[in-house]
């Protein structure tokens, strides 16, 4: 019907980088917050048999066996009922962190079972309390020992920040149909669209590989 | 790098698939009339143009006209839901033949595919909770209140032309845009009060104030085809003037439409 024309999208190329930076702040956030939360359910986890163990388990049977789509449509559409009027951008880190959190900690909680006795009877020898033997014996080890599990859910994050367009938040994808809709130009868009977040996650594969052999090099 | 480039290769022979296969391109009248049926898409979320009533039947003055317009080239009407945003790329992706769904004839739309004669003119209206303290269009001007919009409609470019200072809130359908303007999430909406009405009753709570005259009527509400199928245009077009003339179009209209509105049948 019609040959296909790059130049509309081109012309608001700026704009659309200009999601780029967005998507990373909004998966960066809920990393950031959904790992902090999922340490505190796999340690809930790791140290408790009843209630607490069962509770931290459930979250995460609750939040990795629902679309996060409709966690994150709870946080912008329920939580107003209550008085509480979050930002869009804000309620798509609140729901993303969420999700996060419940899939982290099933890896850290992994990680954190794959430690081997002996380390924890070390850090019994040399006095360590519980607090200190966590942070330096266990997340250490069990950070990089999941670090390319948490690496790639940080990557699924980066793509799935996506869904934040449904609520209006004008990342890559929401640029990208702002742009489809007064250019009428929505396959080209969406082929740069998609161009872009490949790449993103490429240079990301690039950053993570470079990390761990930092990593590996203090160790 | 052998896995980087291994994908891309995807990436780039999964682009060409899409782009040049097959199912990309859109169907002339005479791929229609051999089908014997035409794809008609329509959006069920934009009463009373189309919906789903009680039975979960797809229903609205769309899905009328669609079977006149069918019936008039003697196929089968087969109808493709879609959301504003998705009008124009279904038809430039093949998706559908022709489209409805509130489309409004506009110059930049004119560019990339060809319409009908009109089937009914549109106005807006203001759209608002009556605490939010809006007693006209030009109290949104001034841009200190938000505005909350379905993406892809024609009243976002209108209000970027008309009142460049508001701030907007981009949703995806008309009811999820009431809900967030009930809900605090904006002050107002501008769009045809014929369409966005029907969700009104939904937030019971909230007493809505409508402000109408402040535009003149915005378009022409047609039917988008393919530019390149004149011989569709024509057939359409004729159909329609049919329909006018034996009184069906008005018909349609009177069923679906509330008559003291602001849509006018031509």
């Amino acid at each position: 019907m019609t040959g296909l024309d790059f130049n509309p999208v081109f012309a608001h190329l700026p704009f659309l980088l200009g999601g780029v930076g967005v998507t990373i702040l909004i998966a960066t956030l809920a990393f950031a917050f959904g790992l902090s939360l999922a340490v505190a359910l796999a340690i809930l986890r790791f140290e408790n048999q009843g209630a607490w163990r069962r509770l931290s388990r459930s979250y995460s049977t609750a939040l990795t066996n629902t679309p996060q789509l409709s966690q994150i449509f709870a946080v912008f559409y329920c939580l107003p009922l209550i008085g509480l009027m979050v930002s869009p951008f804000l309620s798509v880190v609140i729901g993303m962190t969420l999700n996060a959190a419940a899939y982290l900690a099933d890896i850290l909680g992994a990680g954190m079972a794959r430690v081997p006795p002996v380390y924890h009877e070390v850090a019994l020898t040399l006095g360590l309390n519980r607090r200190q033997t966590y942070l330096r014996v266990i997340l250490p080890y069990a950070g990089r020992a999941m670090f390319p599990a948490l690496a790639n859910h940080f990557q699924i994050m980066i793509l799935g920040s996506a869904m934040a367009s449904i609520f209006g938040v004008e990342d890559l994808t929401g640029r990208a149909y702002d742009i489809g809709s007064t250019t009428f130009r929505i396959l080209e868009v969406m082929l740069v669209t998609g161009g872009l977040y490949a790449l993103l996650s490429f240079a990301l594969t690039g950053v993570f590989a470079l990390f761990r052999r930092t990593m590996e090099r203090m160790v | 790098m052998r896995a980087i480039r291994n994908s891309l290769l995807l990436g780039v022979w999964a682009a060409s698939v899409v782009l040049w296969g097959g199912g990309v391109q859109a169907r002339d009248s005479a791929a229609i009339r051999a089908s014997g049926h035409i794809n008609i898409g329509v959006e069920p979320g934009l009463p009373p143009l189309g919906k789903y009533d009680d039975h979960n039947v797809l229903v609205g003055y769309d899905v009328d006209i669609g079977r006149a317009i069918a019936q008039g080239l003697g196929v089968e009407p087969r109808f493709v839901t879609l959301a504003s945003s998705g009008r124009i790329p279904y038809l430039m992706a093949g998706k559908v033949d022709v489209v409805l769904g509130g489309l409004t004839r506009t110059p930049a739309r004119a560019d990339v595919i060809a319409f009908s004669r009109p089937l009914y003119s549109e106005q807006f209206a203001v759209i608002a909770p009556a605490d939010r303290g809006i007693a006209s269009f030009a109290d949104l001007e001034s841009g200190a209140h938000r505005l909350i919009e379905v993406r892809g409609s024609t009243a976002v470019a209108y209000l970027q032309q008309h009142a460049p200072k508001a701030s907007m809130l981009l949703l995806e359908s008309y009811a999820d845009a009431i809900r967030a303007l009930a809900q605090g999430r904006g002050d107002a909406m501008v769009d045809v009060i014929e369409y966005v009405g029907h969700y009104l009753p939904s937030q019971p709570q909230v007493h809505w104030r409508i402000i109408r005259g402040f535009a003149a009527p915005v378009g022409d509400d047609c039917i988008g085809m393919s530019q390149q199928d004149v011989a569709l245009r024509a057939d359409v077009n004729g159909i329609l003037d049919g329909m006018e003339h034996d009184g069906r179009l008005e018909q349609i209209h009177r069923r679906w439409f509330d008559p003291a509105g602001a849509g006018h049948a031509p």
